[in-house]
């Protein structure tokens, strides 16, 4: 079935009715996976909270020795990244290839330049023998040095986890950038930012958590 | 889309995005505060306020269908058993 649209012919899929309820579909979809994305973080941040109610003059020892100014800065990347996606959504909403093009592209560099920083972070973290596997010795000075290697594994555990999903969705915002160039059909590019973006953005809330529960509680 | 409607909808993302790198700025800088036992909560309530705002406005969740609306709440309100259940039992041991 076909539906006009104001700039091209749109394909709806045989098992919808409208372009509309397909869009609908595909939105609610996606959140249906957030909220299982949702879950396993909350497990994480669950377990956390728990070892941090149990070891807090430790788990807060350990965390203050966590770069947060840079980590901070950081925050201020992937928020401006959030703002850019928005802003690609916006573009190709109203067809605007060569600006939804822009803002995907300055969405990649931006979310390219946080895991670049995130990665220097954990060398940083590497060069103070602050990593509890690799066969390093653990160097954490302040007290209970083993349970400040547990809050350790949380954060690499939970970081780690954070920037594999950034890797998932710079991957997906370059498949958008691929397909915004080819530009095929303008509805069903803008269907397909929005949804990107959706992820982007629940990237973004993961890590205003992450950055709020390891850098600053402790502080 | 008109220009007027799609230049109020940017001046409104990036009114947010200002608001969002205020709330962190707050929030980093309650860091240098000693506010004794508020501040776990408080540093909480702050990045609650900032997940709300992603969620509500560049996720687009006031706009959304309904059953999407409702899909948001309820994992929610499943986060909020995982939590309220566990505690429960772990801080009454």
């Amino acid at each position: 079935m076909t539906r006009p649209n104001n700039q091209t012919t749109v394909i709806v899929a045989h098992q919808f009715e409208t372009l509309e309820q397909q869009f609908d579909a595909d939105l609610l979809g996606m959140w249906l996976f957030l909220v299982t994305e949702a879950l396993l973080f909350s497990g994480a941040f669950l377990a956390l909270a728990v070892y941090y109610h149990q070891y807090y003059d430790t788990f807060s020892a350990a965390a203050r020795e966590l770069h947060w100014l840079l980590a901070g800065f950081n925050s201020v990347i992937l928020l401006t990244s959030g703002l850019a996606v928005a802003l690609a959504e916006q573009a190709a909403d109203q067809h605007r290839r060569r600006l939804t093009l822009w803002w995907l592209s300055a969405t990649i560099a931006l979310g390219v330049a946080f895991l670049g920083l995130k990665g220097y972070e954990y060398y940083m973290e590497y060069r103070a023998g602050l990593v509890p596997f690799l066969d390093q010795p653990f160097a954490f000075s302040g007290p209970d040095p083993h349970n400040a290697m547990l809050f350790y594994n949380f954060y690499f555990a939970i970081t780690g986890l954070h920037a594999l999903h950034m890797i998932i969705g710079l991957m997906v915002l370059l498949v958008m950038l691929v397909l915004t160039y080819r530009w095929r059909e303008g509805a069903r590019v803008a269907r397909q930012v929005r949804i990107a973006g959706l992820y982007w953005a629940f990237v973004d809330i993961v890590w205003v958590l992450v950055y709020c529960s390891l850098y600053l509680l402790g502080r | 889309m008109t220009d007027d409607n799609e230049t109020r909808v940017r001046h409104r993302f990036v009114g947010l995005y200002v608001l969002l790198l205020g709330l962190l700025g707050a929030n980093m800088a309650g860091t240098l505060i000693d506010a004794g036992g508020l501040a776990i909560p408080i540093r909480l309530s702050v990045a609650a306020v900032m997940v709300v705002v992603i969620a509500t406005s560049f996720m687009r969740l006031r706009q959304s269908s309904a059953l999407v609306q409702v899909v948001a709440v309820m994992s929610l309100l499943w986060i909020m058993f995982l939590f309220v259940l566990t505690f429960a039992d772990f801080l009454t041991r």
